[in-house]
């Protein structure tokens, strides 16, 4: 399987501040009790509690531009399984390993070790992002700066639509699994 | 090459003869281990994508320790079905309620989980299995994906080398020094990554630790979000040292160090909210506790029960106190019985609860009510944890929590508590 769109794509980004919670921030809490997963519930709530407007802003395919500690807090993914429904891709600063984990259980691109990133990219701008290498062009002003790129590993299992997609090729690959034991 | 404790159980469990932090690994466990809660998750999952049977079965431990007191229509049938889902999938190892205890406690008393192994587990304490010197990841809602592979992906974490020296005063408690070590690592004070991260103790006051201190420790810090916190090797059945016994080597790269003295240290208590909200227990000494609990996966050991023996001896617990006692496993509960640490507690007016997790669980035997304030050795105390939103959860260490139980207020317990 390959990723939509490919690693290398050209979009408009979005831009956060640091430590945006995921629970409460990303989407909110009572649809995390709730254990909304269904995405056409999920895409109408996102981001709502940072900013009741951005969802008019972003466009399926856009970057999500954050600071450090993105998806902080528990690591929740239903707000992630909404922006991967849109096909949105993360640029941050940092992020909790236990909400990286759950972003690639969902096959949500993200580039979590752009150190800096908001100095030379500002909200609106058009970014063009090779995950394969790591730039980041700021195609608005010009700019562009390189950073850790996507892991080997990790490229795959996002290839492979995350969790679901990994477990679901395991069983084709391992029939003897398919039958009681 | 030199590695870190942590470096060498993952490299052994990828068969390599070494690995760097940031690698990319589906490290081989030699046990899996879920709670009795998400079982039925775990299977839906699997179930829905086609799988009727899961990889390695016999490493599998499914262990009830969160619904021990099966008193809702709702929980009957969670634990039928996971008598069920045992049978199906032929796990290897299956303890339902009152056989084994608490998953995080009873493998390493049962010697399931010895020094130098590498493990998966459902829950984030497994944090706990570092105490003897075996390294357990936290898998979460990705289970699934080692029950079907028997593997999942991770990444080879750094290490921050604590070195203890010194000695804890009288009245302190190595959950104190879990308190402000996670205060001190979230706020920042030391200028120190933490996420993803496993913090390694060692020293001379580590080498003296009893298991129970060490159990304490590497719980607490937990929630933080470290991946792991690990002690030199230390069998708790007394079985002695063989090759699989690792220790760190003297030039492995660790991230950072920190060098702290236990004498330092003033009794803690974790403010409702988290078990790094840490604060001197002198701040909030005076308030009136309404419920008291001793147990859980960070203070749920013989010795944890011993000490708090030992201060109510001959004491009664506050009449506006209701203080539950949940020994850790089945065995720890035997041995109470035997040692007459059980009529101590009865005696006293404490009131014991089956082994499990016991309330941090959700409140689960002994929930809260609205308004109520709790001090207890949970292992968290977000809102809502045991009981009603509105109750404020107090965490300290097994010695803060008896005293506070007989005084019937929060109190310092370096000052002598006395009955009412």
């Amino acid at each position: 399987m390959a990723l939509e769109g490919g690693w290398k794509t050209r979009a408009r980004c979005h831009v956060l501040g640091d430590n945006i919670p995921h629970d409460g921030g990303v989407i909110r809490f009572d649809y995390i009790t709730g254990r909304v997963t269904d995405p056409a519930q999920l895409i109408p709530e996102l981001f709502n509690e940072i900013d009741p407007t951005l969802k008019t802003r972003i466009q399926p395919g856009d970057y999500i531009v954050a600071g450090r500690n993105f998806f902080c807090g528990k690591a929740h993914n239903n707000g992630m399984i909404a922006m991967k429904a849109l096909g949105l891709r993360v640029l941050c600063e940092s992020m909790p390993f236990r909400s990286f984990r759950a972003a690639t259980g969902v096959a949500l691109p993200c580039l979590t070790q752009c150190t800096g990133i908001r100095d030379y990219v500002h909200d609106g701008d058009e970014l063009e992002v090779d995950f394969e290498t790591g730039e980041v062009k700021n195609l608005t002003t010009g700019e562009s700066r390189k950073y850790p790129a996507v892991a080997r590993d990790i490229k795959i299992i996002v290839e492979e639509g995350g969790m679901k997609g990994l477990l679901a090729k395991w069983l084709v690959d391992h029939p003897e699994l398919a039958t009681l034991a | 090459m030199a590695m870190t404790m942590t470096e060498k159980l993952l490299a052994r469990a990828v068969g390599r003869d070494h690995v760097r932090p940031g690698d990319v690994i589906s490290p081989d466990p030699e046990l899996v281990i879920m709670h009795d809660g998400y079982v039925e998750t775990a299977y839906k999952e699997l179930s829905e994508i086609g799988y009727k049977r899961i990889t390695n079965a016999e490493r599998v431990m499914i262990i009830t320790d969160h619904n021990t007191i099966q008193t809702t229509p709702r929980s009957i049938e969670q634990s039928r079905a996971n008598r069920r889902i045992a049978a199906e999938w032929k796990v290897g190892h299956f303890f339902d309620v009152g056989r084994g205890g608490h998953g995080h406690i009873y493998p390493m008393e049962a010697g399931m989980v010895k020094p130098g192994m590498f493990l998966f587990a459902y829950d984030m304490h497994c944090t706990n299995f570092g105490a003897v010197g075996a390294l357990a990841l936290r898998a979460g809602p990705d289970i699934p994906m080692v029950l079907a592979t028997g593997s999942m992906w991770t990444v080879v974490p750094e290490t921050l080398r604590v070195e203890l020296t010194g000695e804890f005063s009288p009245g302190v408690h190595a959950r104190d020094l879990g308190f402000k070590l996670s205060a001190d690592l979230s706020s920042g004070r030391y200028g120190m990554e933490f996420d993803h991260r496993v913090v390694e103790f060692a020293g001379d006051a580590v080498e003296a630790m009893p298991l129970a201190a060490r159990v304490a420790l590497c719980n607490t810090l937990t929630e933080i979000g470290v991946s792991g916190v690990i002690f030199p090797p230390l069998s708790p059945t007394g079985a002695a040292p063989d090759e699989r016994w690792v220790r760190s080597d003297l030039d492995a790269h660790f991230e950072n160090h920190l060098k702290l003295n236990l004498a330092d240290l003033e009794p803690q208590v974790a403010l409702p909210g988290g078990p790094d909200r840490a604060a001197n227990v002198s701040d909030v000494a005076g308030r009136s506790v309404d419920h008291a609990y001793l147990g859980s996966c960070g203070s749920g050991m013989y010795e944890d029960f011993a000490l708090s023996a030992s201060l109510l001896k001959g004491q009664r617990v506050a009449p506006n106190v209701r203080f539950f006692v949940v020994p850790g496993t089945i065995a720890i509960a035997r041995r109470m019985a035997d040692d007459g640490l059980t009529q101590l507690f009865m005696d006293a007016g404490a009131i014991l609860l089956p082994a499990g997790c016991g309330p941090c669980a959700g409140g689960i035997g002994a929930p809260l009510g609205p308004g109520e304030v709790s001090i207890s050795t949970a292992a968290t105390n977000g809102v809502g944890r045991m009981g009603s939103k509105e109750a404020e959860c107090f965490l300290a260490s097994p010695i803060t929590v008896t005293a506070s139980a007989i005084a019937g207020h929060i109190v310092d317990p370096r000052t002598p508590a006395t009955s009412h």
